[in-house]
Parts: structure tokens; sequence; C-alpha cells
């Protein structure tokens, strides 16, 4: 809020950052998000009809939409607040990228996860009281923070599923690492790295099933489908191609993540993407911008046909 | 603070500029509104003699190659499917930007609708092609409700998701391209008929009341004229369903008469211009090619007879409506699906026509009798036909362009280098060609193993 009454300086580099933010914000959220809307919205919306790894997908899908969607509309607000000359705190940092549910939430909505700690968490005693009350105080906080994205009992079993996930994580965390050593598991390596992410992905989206379900009983309706049948042929025989999303569109959404995850990589490299695009020549820069642009004029899901994915965080 | 502007500039530049190429690019080649306006633009300033506006039932019937050949009348068709009255005085407005035609001619089929808006996608084809402009907002907000202003005054929002399904032709579509600048507006040629009746309209003088809106519009246009000193003529052309419509074109009589226009009801002047049953297209609703010769004659004599309207034939400036009425004459042979309309069609142009035949089957003694007509028969063997052999002009073609016919085995034919043709069996093959332009203009085959089936063949030679 101090930025207000500051005196705000719009500089050159500024605006570079500011229109590829904004442009990257537009891209994620319109050309990759949108899409996938399409599928998990065709897949929800008559789950009954669906079971096994279509339901399998349409979760995931629901995972990397929900991240992109969100991560979307944060890119255009910083994007917009530099324009104006205020710099907006990061709210997401590769969250999918995270080898713990705890470092998950350190990495998702950073605002909110700490609003949280800094008025809920610690003013219930943090972590100063007893590991007793300091799994109590996570509880509470993720209880909280289920109700706070909406009043269904839904929000309020996928806040008490990752409080489960840092609980159970925490407490058996010394057992996990004996276990490694004994398996003779090297927990530096690359492919162990990938593992934990992999963990981490699939565990957020089990929960956020319950994040995306209308009703208590459509999440558990919605797993039960995804254990009833083993149906991986679906993945090859292009039965998921119709699913709101033909050949193509699926082809733009895996083209899209792949810009996602690179660019992601290259961020948790401890790279600023805002930063090295700011180093590179004019011509380049404009043509990224240009790029950028028409993906989403050209790619983009809008328009007069279009009446699929509002911003899903918008209503939270 | 100098550097951020020029920067912002340069940054709206990049997007304005990004956002008229996926226009460019994405906007739907249609023959039924949007070509016809973007061939509009790529006209030369202040050359169009007579412009045409109105719907499909103008821009099906004016046929500019035959207002070209016979009147040297330059005029161009600026229609859309389906055009209510308010976006033909529209496009009226956008001519005039950089046209000053000698007559307008409003062909009033819309007069029967009575809808406050036209369907959506009409909406975008009647409006999408112009140009940014206050008259384009204008226009679009006469066409449509409110909540798709924006989307029809951009434009790529309604035709973005082409992207999986663009063409050669999406690429090649730039203002003031040289097809374009070709395209008179006439939509198309089309050959057939149906068993059709043509009511007699003629004891229909009820009048009933034009829609508001059509008639406001319809005002606003011959008024317009009027202040510019420019003669409007209305007409409307004969269809199959034209009773239960008449009483709106006796309503739209009385409008003419009270502003002292011409209103030529061809409804009613059939037998004047010989227009029969057998002029109306296979749907019924419009007319095919030699009903829209016959009205567009009809209107060439009364332009020609009505106003002082210069002959441009042979002008330079004006060679692109030469060009045009060889094209349209091209795509009107392309599409007859008949011997004898098709060989009746040709003998009636300046081309040449080389007939190979093996067997029995042939030519009727009217169609030999044709001037044009070479005639190549299993006796003469193998054949090259020189060009001096066709035609009495010697230096007309090229001598190294020579057509090699070898009946021995089937039918083979070689246009220099190019096979054109190589059918096995009895049958015949006809290769028509320009002189002038020195290319192929149509194959067509009758071969005994489609029992002689009237058919034509691709014409680009690289597919051959």
């Amino acid at each position: 809020m101090p930025q207000i009454k500051e005196k705000r300086i719009i500089t050159d580099k500024g605006i570079q950052k500011a229109v590829l933010f904004f442009l990257w914000g537009i891209f994620i959220k319109m050309v990759i998000a949108d899409r996938l809307t399409m599928f998990v919205d065709t897949v929800w919306n008559s789950y009954e009809q669906f079971e096994g790894l279509t339901l399998f997908a349409a979760a995931v899908a629901y995972s990397i939409q929900i991240y992109l969607d969100f991560s979307g509309y944060s890119y255009m607000a910083v994007g917009v607040s530099a324009l104006f000359g205020f710099t907006l705190t990061e709210n997401f940092r590769q969250p999918y990228l995270g080898i713990t549910i705890g470092d998950f939430w350190k990495r998702w909505h950073i605002s909110l996860t700490e609003w949280f700690r800094e008025y809920l968490y610690i003013p219930l005693g943090g972590n100063r009281r007893g590991s007793f009350r300091k799994y109590m105080n996570m509880i509470v906080v993720f209880l909280v923070s289920g109700l706070w994205h909406g009043a269904e009992w839904s929000f309020v079993v996928w806040g008490g599923i990752h409080a489960a996930y840092h609980v159970v994580g925490n407490l058996t965390e010394k057992w996990r690492i004996a276990l490694c050593g004994r398996l003779k598991i090297n927990r530096e390596t690359f492919s162990y790295g990938l593992w934990q992410r992999l963990c981490v992905f699939l565990m957020a989206a089990f929960a956020w099933i319950f994040f995306r379900a209308p009703t208590l009983g459509d999440a558990f309706g919605y797993i039960k489908g995804m254990f009833s049948c083993w149906n991986p042929w679906v993945l090859f025989d292009k039965s998921l191609y119709a699913l709101g999303l033909a050949k193509e569109e699926w082809t733009i959404c895996a083209w899209g993540m792949v810009i996602v995850l690179i660019t992601s990589y290259i961020e948790e490299k401890g790279k600023q993407i805002g930063e090295v695009f700011c180093l590179q020549n004019i011509v380049f820069r404009y043509l990224c911008y240009f790029a950028l642009f028409m993906a989403v004029a050209i790619l983009g899901v809008y328009g007069p046909d279009y009446d699929a994915s509002k911003f899903i965080y918008m209503g939270f | 603070m100098y550097k951020c502007i020029l920067r912002s500039l340069s940054l709206i530049s990049l997007f304005i500029g990004s956002i008229w190429l996926i226009n460019t690019i994405f906007i739907p080649k249609r023959f039924d509104g949007i070509v016809p306006m973007k061939s509009f633009y790529a006209q030369e300033k202040e050359t169009i003699d007579v412009l045409f506006l109105g719907s499909s039932h103008c821009g099906m019937t004016i046929d500019t190659g035959v207002l070209w050949k016979d009147y040297g009348i330059p005029g161009f068709v600026l229609w859309g499917s389906g055009q209510p009255a308010w976006n033909s005085y529209y496009n009226l407005r956008e001519a005039l930007k950089t046209q000053s035609p000698k007559a307008v001619v409003f062909e009033v089929y819309a007069m029967k609708y009575d809808f406050e808006y036209q369907d959506e996608a009409r909406q975008s084809m009647n409006t999408g092609a112009m140009k940014f402009s206050f008259n384009k907002w204008e226009a679009i907000k006469a066409s449509a409700p409110r909540e798709r202003w924006s989307d029809l005054m951009l434009g790529y929002p309604l035709y973005h998701t082409r992207y999986n399904e663009l063409t050669k032709e999406d690429f090649l579509f730039f203002p003031n391209s040289r097809d374009l600048a070709e395209n008179k507006g006439t939509g198309g040629c089309r050959w057939g008929t149906g068993e059709f009746e043509l009511p007699d309209v003629s004891g229909i003088t009820e009048c009933k009341p034009i829609f508001e809106k059509q008639e406001l519009y319809l005002r606003k246009m011959i008024e317009l004229c009027q202040e510019e000193n420019i003669p409007i003529i209305l007409y409307v052309v004969p269809y199959c369903t034209r009773d239960s419509d008449q009483p709106y074109f006796n309503s739209v009589g009385k409008i003419a008469q009270e502003y002292d226009v011409e209103f030529l009801d061809f409804n009613l002047m059939e037998d004047t211009i010989n227009f029969t049953a057998g002029d109306v297209w296979t749907d019924g609703g419009h007319v095919n090619t030699t009903g829209a010769r016959k009205i567009t004659r009809a209107l060439g004599e009364y332009l020609k007879g009505h106003y002082e309207l210069e002959d441009h034939r042979g002008q330079q400036q004006y060679a692109s409506w030469n060009d045009n009425a060889d094209m349209l004459e091209k795509e009107y042979l392309s599409v007859i699906q008949s011997k004898e309309d098709y060989f009746s069609e040709v003998s009636g142009t300046e081309y040449i026509c080389l007939y190979a035949q093996k067997g029995d089957y042939g030519l009727t003694e009217a169609e030999r009798s044709n001037e044009n007509m070479i005639i190549v028969q299993e006796a003469d063997g193998v054949l090259d036909i020189m060009p001096a052999g066709w035609k009495a002009e010697d230096n007309m073609v090229d001598p190294g362009e020579k057509f090699s016919v070898d009946l021995s085995n089937g039918i083979s034919i070689r246009w220099e280098e190019t096979v054109l043709l190589d059918e096995a069996g009895n049958g015949a093959a006809a290769v028509i060609y320009d002189p002038e332009k020195r290319e192929i203009i149509d194959i067509v085959i009758m071969m005994e193993s489609t029992n002689f089936a009237f058919e034509h063949k691709n014409t680009s030679l690289n597919t051959l």
C-alpha cells in the first residue's frame, strides 16, 4: 500500500517487462488454460458417463488448467501494475516443481499463504508450542483456507486433504529418509527429484477433484469412477479427441505446455525471465511481443462462440 | 520520457499491424459478401460507371463480362448474400468515397424481408470486408444488436478459429492484388435448371407495406443518389416463388413513382426479354447464367439508351474488365455439364477447340460446322497440330507451341512436352485453347468407360 503514496517512475525497462508479463499472462490463460477447460468441463459436466483413465486425464488436465488460469491473470495483473509503476509481489513460483506438499504451498498462491501464516498460523502459536499444537494449527489453517474458497464441504475436505498431506508428510519424513538409506536410494539425483515432483503433482491433482466438484457427493462419485475400471486404451484410441478438444487443439495445448515448462525450468534455475528478456536486442524483444500477440489473437479461446471458462479464481 | 512515448507508439503500431495481418489472412474469402467488397477496394479510382447493389439476386444476375463485352460498360456488383437495404445503403456510401458512378442500379429483393437484423453469419459477410471507418461503424450499428458491435468491428474475434482450415488462397488475398482487381463482383456462373414454373404475377396489383427499416434505407439510398445527382434504377429479378412477394414489389413501384425513379420489374417483363423457366437455376431462387445474361443485356440496353455512358472498350485503364470477361467466360465453360450447351458456348467465343475422337462417338453436323473446331480422328494417326493449321493468322501462336494427338491407343494429347490427356478406350476429348493468352481454358472428355458421360478435367497443367 505504501507504493500508492510513493512517487512512481515508469522506466523503459518497466514497460518492456510489463508488456511481456501481460502478453505472457494472456497467452497461458487464453491459449492453454481456456482450451483445457473445454476438455475438463466436457468430462466434469457428465462425469457419470466416463470412467477410469478418462476421469484421471480430466483430473490431471484440471490441475494444469487451474494453475495456468490463476497464474495467467496474476501475470496480467503484474504487467498492468508495472505499466503504472507499481511492483506486485510474486504470487506463483513453479508450484508443481515443489518436492513436498510444504514446498508446493510455498510456491502456490504465495500472497494468500503468507496472509494465513501471518494472521492465523502465527497467532495460533505457530510451531512454538510443541509438535501436537503445530499440527493442529496446520490443520486449522488448511480447513479455514478451504472455507475461504467457498462455503461448501468439498472445499473444507480439499483443505483437510492438504492438511493431512502436510501432517503425514512431516510425521513420516524421518522414516522415509531412513527407508531411502536402507534401499540405497540416492536422494540427490535428478530421477529422485522427478519422482518427488510427480508425487506432489498427483497428490495435488487428487485434492483438486474436491475443489472442482460441485458437491462432496460428486467428488466421491468422480473418484469412484476413476478407479472403477482399467481402460488405458482411451489414451490411444483417439476417444479423448471427442471430448471437447480435437487433435489440433490437443497439439496446441501440448506445445503451449512445453513452452511453459521451459520457462519454468529457467526460472527454477534462478534466472528471472523478465530480466533476461530485457537484456535481449530490440528486434528479438519485438519478435517475442509479435509472436505472443499473434498466438493469443489466433489461438486464444475467445469470441462469440466462446462461453466456457471465466477466470476460475475470480470467484474466490 | 521521449523514449517511453516512442516505445509505446511502436508497440501500439505493432499490435495494430498484427490485427490487420490476422484479419487479412483469416477473413473467410466468401464470394457472397467479402470478396465483392475487397475487390471493390482494389478497383482504380473513378473507373466504375455503373454500380450494382443488392442481394444474391443482384450478385448472381449481373454478368459484368457481358456488360463489358457487349456494351463497353465498366460495371461493378457490390452485393452480399441476403443483403438488407441498410447494408446496400452503407455500401453505396463506401463506394462513393472513391467512385463517381454514372448510374446506380439497386436490386430490391430485400424489400420482402421483415426482420430487424439479418442472421449472424450474414451480418458478418455484409460488413466484414469494409475498411475500418466511421461508415463501417454505422453499418454495423444498423446491422446487428449492440452486443455484436465490437466483434463485428474488430472482425477477427469472429473468425480467428479458422487456423486449421487456412488455404493458399487465404495467404494471397492482399489488398490491390491482381485477382481482386480483375474481380468485378459477379457471383460466379451457374448452369442447369429444374422442373419449374414461373407463376404469372401480372394480375397481382395488391400492395403490401414494406418493413419499416427496409423502406427507410431504400428511401435513404434514393435520396443519397439524388443529392449526388446520380440516377438510380430499381429492379427485381424473376424467381419461382415470386407470387407471394409481388405485393412488396408493387409497393416498391409506388415509392419509385414518388421519387420519379425507374423501377424495372422483370417479373412483368419476361416476354420483352425472352425470359423463361429454363433461365432459373436449379435452386429455383436464382437465375442461371443464360438467365443472368438476358437480364444483364436488358439492363445494358436500358442504361445505354437512357444515359450517356462512354464505351471504354480498348482503353488501357479498363483492361481489367477485359480480363474479368475472359475469367467469367472460362468459369462458365467449366460448369456446363452438357455436350450440346458446351460446344454451343464454345462456338460463340474466340477460343479454338481441338476435338479428338476414337471410335464411333462423334459430333453432330451442327457442331462439326463450327469454325473454331479442329477435329482429329483415328484415321489421322499421330498428328502434330501446328498453330498455322488452326487459324488463318499464322503468328497467333508461338511455333513452339503445338499439340500432338495420338489415337493409336486410346486418346493421348500432348501440349509441348506436357501430357494433357491419356485416356484408354473409345470416346472423345476436347481441349479448349485461348490463342490470345496462349493458355488451355478447359478440357472435357466423353469416354466409353463412363458411358460417354460429359466430364471436365482439371486444367491445371501441373496436376495432369
